[in-house]
């Protein structure tokens, strides 16, 4: 006999045909964690005294059950003897469905709509919100917070480095970044003396153990400046300043730590091949560690040149090389020629480094990176020029804005050779 | 929609709504000030769904359902009623195939389907217009009526929205 499998609200229906009720299992009076695990469809349902009951109930009629969703297949198919079809699109489910109200009453179950209103608003937050409790238990969360906040603080010191010296440079404007380079010993010296007076060549190298040459060119320059002199108040403003930016890099360097923990545990491979700072950005661009490890390689290449990459669908220019990799620092210091070999070898190794890690295989981290830079060793002897064709010419820039909506229709419609006289015949035009 | 010279709104207060792509739940929240029935909230990212329960814990007629609309099945056990408006939302490349899926599977006969197309997030490289008719065509050819479609521009650039009725047995 074909018997419908309703999940329902209230709990499991077993139906004919006619929408009489054959067997049922209630979850209204179960607790919460006990519904979890059957919303969830989790193997631990049979540890429920009622489930079994139920499961042995339909046992005994030997069914041919039509199931809804795959997981519910997959959770009977142990213990159940019958046959189960799955059959997703069976209106005959939503048939049921409109009638609940009706089916149910003739079991003797409180089952209004606003009584079903009220049972499934509570299944469906419960549900929704262990999932949510799962997502924020994941470590890419974090990498990817850990990682957003710390770029913005290396951007924030920057600014402020370029305040600190602007405002302090009025009473000192010697000390400038020729002389001292490194915006946490300026923050220091800032910090510690205040007026320039008293900066003296021997405290500098006791307190901040720099070296001796250096610091009297440092004293002899506050001697001889041409800075205006400031009062008491105004240079507290500027010391209260200098520490902020001390406390600033200070935690700059702890979260730093930490992201590199994390990202050691968590992707030791990616860690080996590009370093935290990469390896975060490249999580953080992807959206997740599981995106990254299955979006292809040649789409890791332009993570994060997604303007340029579509300006080049677009416009038929030249598609970018490389992404946010470009801030390893090989392709960086690479040829311009080269840059593009490099970047399409280094995602192919990246893209293996992700999926390895996503999937918790065993560490070849060091070896795929001796194989990366042989591979580029070689690519610099094999070309050591510059190629000597011309590049590519851009699409003529039109004038008038329906032109350019023409030559992007044409440009969709034909082959690249076609588009080529395309362009020719509107020219004459 | 209604700057735009829409004919209805297409919800009174006796639609059940599935609402497909819910967000955070501003849309979702005017309509379950305008119908006194249920709407079923359906969105897949968990950093939206953190504030779309949040913002509906005082509205008792949505019900918030963290779920993939790829698997419609996978929500049918938090759905009880007779379904009258499918409204779609999602900005995916196959967005109209989720929201034929789900009208097939819970929309009834003569229900509407509101679908809002976001062409960028289709193709970015073609024309509007192509990837507007195409969406279009695919609905017609499941049988399905349109009877309205307004261009959301100015107040957001690339959109359409089409209004279809549903029928179960096309004629």
């Amino acid at each position: 006999m074909i018997a419908y499998l309703l999940e329902t609200p209230v709990g499991m229906l077993i139906t004919d045909q006619n929408g009489l009720i054959q067997n049922y299992f209630l979850t209204t009076a179960l607790l919460d964690e006990q519904l979890l695990l059957v919303l969830h469809y989790d193997e631990s349902v049979y540890q429920i005294p009622a489930f079994v009951q139920f499961i042995n109930q339909i046992n005994v009629s030997k069914y041919n059950l039509v199931t809804e969703t795959k997981d519910m297949a997959n959770l009977l198919e142990s213990k159940y003897e019958g046959t189960i079809k799955i059959a997703p699109f069976d209106r005959k489910f939503q048939d049921l469905r409109i009638n609940l109200s009706k089916i149910l009453a003739n079991i003797n179950i409180p089952s209004s709509v606003e009584e079903l209103t009220i049972i499934s608003r509570k299944n469906a937050k419960l549900f929704s919100r262990d999932r949510i409790r799962e997502s924020g238990q994941s470590s890419d969360v974090h990498i990817i917070n850990a990682v957003g906040v710390l770029e913005n603080t290396t951007k924030f010191i920057n600014s402020y480095a370029i305040q600190l010296r602007e405002w302090y440079g009025s009473h000192f404007p010697e000390l400038t970044d020729k002389l001292v380079n490194d915006i946490e010993l300026y923050a220091k010296i800032v910090n510690l003396y205040q007026k320039r007076d008293t900066i003296e060549a021997l405290n500098l190298v006791n307190d901040l153990h720099i070296k001796e040459e250096y610091a009297k060119e440092i004293e002899y320059q506050a001697e001889h400046s041409m800075g205006g002199d400031l009062t008491e108040s105004q240079l507290d403003a500027i010391r209260i300043f200098s520490k902020t930016i001390l406390n600033l890099i200070d935690f700059q360097k702890q979260l730093e730590n930490s992201v590199n923990t994390i990202l050691q545990e968590l992707t030791p491979n990616l860690y080996t091949l590009i370093g935290a700072q990469l390896t975060g950005k490249l999580i953080t661009h992807a959206g997740s560690l599981e995106h990254l490890a299955k979006i292809p390689s040649s789409t890791i290449q332009v993570l994060g040149a997604e303007k340029a990459l579509f300006r080049a669908l677009r416009k038929k220019t030249d598609s970018p090389k490389h992404g946010i990799i470009y801030t390893w620092p090989p392709i960086r210091s690479a040829k311009y020629w080269q840059r593009g070999k490099i970047s399409r070898l280094l995602s192919g190794k990246i893209s293996i480094c992700a999926k390895v890690d996503f999937f918790n295989g065993e560490f070849i981290g060091k070896k795929l990176l001796d194989e990366l830079e042989a591979k580029i060793k070689d690519i610099e002897e094999r070309f050591p020029e510059p190629p000597k064709h011309e590049r590519k010419k851009k699409p003529k820039d039109y004038s008038s804005k329906k032109k350019k909506e023409i030559a992007r229709k044409k440009a969709y419609h034909m082959s690249k050779s076609k588009y080529k006289s395309g362009i020719k015949k509107s020219e004459s035009n | 929609m209604i700057l735009n010279n829409a004919r209805n709104i297409y919800i009174n207060y006796t639609s059940t709504v599935l609402y497909l792509g819910a967000s955070s739940g501003t849309t979702v929240s005017h309509i379950s000030d305008i119908t006194t029935k249920t709407i079923y909230a359906v969105e897949f990212a968990p950093r939206s769904m953190r504030e779309l329960i949040q913002n509906c814990n005082d509205r008792n007629n949505v019900i918030p359902i963290l779920a993939d609309a790829n698997y419609p099945e996978q929500y049918a056990k938090f759905i009880f009623e007779e379904i009258d408006v499918v409204y779609v939302d999602i900005a995916q490349p196959n967005l109209t195939e989720i929201a034929i899926l789900n009208c097939k599977k819970y929309l009834k006969d003569g229900g509407l389907l509101i679908l809002a197309i976001k062409a960028k997030s289709i193709d970015v490289a073609l024309p509007i217009q192509t990837i507007f008719n195409a969406e279009i065509q695919k609905i017609e050819n499941k049988g399905f009526e349109i009877l309205e479609k307004i261009s959301l521009s100015p107040y957001s650039r690339d959109h359409l929205m089409i209004i279809a009725r549903f029928y179960l047995k096309p004629t």
